[in-house]
């Protein structure tokens, strides 16, 4: 069960990295 | 492969502008979200579960209702219906759509083995996980690279170029998210740290 955890952290941190970037730069470009 | 289909979002999110980029990076990995979700109920599996001793060549996976080919076809139509119905836009639908057959592309190159549907019918995929792990994550992250490239020059040719910060965190990235995993391919944490 610990990697299901450890594999949906990695996941779920990756998204929110992505989404950061990729919205303040769609934010920048007005 | 994690950031190597976040990293396909970029193109969608270029096709499909009107699209949530959320929903584009949800779209990409749905299927593994989905497989989450069903190993936890029993459902699909990974073996060996714990996560000191998986390593990307001896993990042994049944994803057979959200890797193999016929139910992909399923989810890729489904996840394409949902979101026409969500945001009556033809690009949203068909990126979204696209975004999960491409998933399983690229899981046939760099991912585990799956079958057509259920382990009783014929194998697909180079398996490079368990063949050849460190190609995969390689494979990972020139795609990933591909991607934010491309990504970096549809939005400069708009006229709203990357900022450098950008570039240097999805390409940070998508190089840094496969490279990580380097040491676990071969190598389970619990022999790493001698436990």
């Amino acid at each position: 069960m610990s990697l299901v955890v450890y594999t949906l952290a990695n996941y779920i941190l990756f998204f929110w990295l992505f989404n950061r970037v990729v919205v303040r730069e769609s934010k920048a470009a007005g | 492969m994690i950031v190597g289909h976040y990293a396909t979002a970029l193109v969608a999110t270029e096709k499909a502008p009107r699209a949530p980029f959320w929903w584009l990076l949800l779209a990409s990995n749905i299927a593994d979200f989905v497989m989450m979700l069903l190993v936890v109920v029993g459902i699909e599996s990974m073996e060996p579960s714990s996560m000191f001793e998986a390593t990307l060549e001896n993990l042994r996976t049944d994803m057979r209702y959200t890797h193999d080919l016929l139910p992909v076809m399923g989810w890729t139509m489904g996840i394409g219906a949902l979101a026409f119905a969500v945001w009556r836009d033809a690009a949203t639908a068909i990126w979204s759509a696209l975004l999960v057959a491409f998933h399983e592309a690229c899981d046939l190159v760099s991912g585990f083995h799956h079958y057509v549907f259920t382990p009783d019918s014929p194998r697909v995929g180079l398996a490079l996980y368990t063949n050849a792990p460190e190609l995969a994550l390689v494979i990972e992250a020139a795609l990933g690279v591909g991607c934010v490239w491309w990504f970096a020059r549809s939005r400069k040719t708009r006229g709203s170029p990357v900022s450098p910060w950008g570039k240097r965190w999805l390409y940070g990235l998508v190089i840094f998210g496969p490279l990580a995993q380097l040491a676990n391919a071969r190598t389970s944490m619990s022999e790493m740290l001698g436990m």
